[in-house]
């Protein structure tokens, strides 16, 4: 794994990034995508475009509204506010954020278990970061916050 | 009037209109400049709205035994491409997500149709 390049790579992405922390953690893959990721899957990619993994019944569209419901079919919830205190760490419970730029999904994140957030960034590498902040250039602004009380970790 | 006469086929790739003396050219042209331009994005439909991707969904049947081909080399997202030309969507749902058996699949929808 080429650190270097990766990190030449992300912060011309997003230039704000490495001010808030973060780290690459694996190779570039397309055969998952960040919404494979936040719900701990790596064998294959969810897109409601042609083809692609989405869990059935729901519509095949970008709206992050049915992006809610996509990860409310894997067993999250909701939560009432998105602020830093509904992002900090509790024990036994996993968090995700979803991204939305105006109405369409962007992105996903995870929470791991010491607090920091992981991020699989398109069709390349997973990073690990320490905050929600530093990609609006290509992922708009974190949305909305779900949450699911669980013994494991994924 | 000056009509120009058109000796090959024609993209317009980073807002400059190029003529290519064929399609498998042309096409080579915009795929090479789509997987540059892609960036972090992780949404198939954003990716796809890329505008060298909406000139090869264009081109029509003739860009099909080239996305095969790519398909064959490395699976890629081509799968919105294939599906607006052709109207077919023949991804089993025990491949669906998984980019190796998707690409499979439609080489095999290729061969069945005399693409390949």
């Amino acid at each position: 794994m080429d650190i270097a390049k990766s990190r030449q790579r992300i912060d011309g992405w997003f230039p704000r990034l490495a001010g808030f922390g973060y780290d690459p953690k694996s190779e570039e893959t397309a055969e998952y995508n960040c919404i494979a990721w936040a719900v701990g899957e790596t064998h294959r990619r969810w897109d409601a475009a042609p083809g692609y993994y989405w869990p059935p019944g729901l519509p095949r569209d970008d709206q992050i509204e049915t992006l809610v419901r996509v990860f409310k079919s894997s067993g999250y919830e909701l939560c009432d506010e998105l602020n830093s205190e509904f992002a900090s760490l509790e024990a036994g419970v996993l968090k995700i954020v979803l991204y939305a730029d105006g109405s369409e999904w962007t992105h996903a994140v995870r929470q791991l278990p010491t607090g920091r957030w992981t991020s699989k960034l398109g069709d390349y590498e997973d990073i690990e970061h320490d905050t929600l902040d530093g990609f609006e250039e290509h992922y708009g602004q974190p949305r909305f916050l779900m949450r699911m009380r669980t013994t494991e970790q994924i | 009037m000056a009509i120009k006469e058109a000796k090959g086929t024609f993209a317009i790739i980073d807002g400059k209109e190029i003529e290519f003396p064929s399609n498998e050219l042309k096409f080579d042209a915009l795929a090479d400049q789509w997987r540059a331009d892609r960036g972090p994005q992780s949404s198939i439909s954003r990716l796809s709205m890329h505008p060298c991707y909406q000139q090869i969904i264009g081109m029509g049947d003739v860009a099909i035994p080239f996305i095969l081909g790519e398909l064959g080399k490395k699976p890629d997202h081509w799968f919105w491409a294939l599906s607006s030309i052709t109207g077919a969507d023949p991804v089993r749902p025990e491949s669906s997500g998984i980019l190796r058996e998707m690409a499979a699949d439609w080489i095999n929808w290729g061969r069945a149709n005399g693409y390949c």
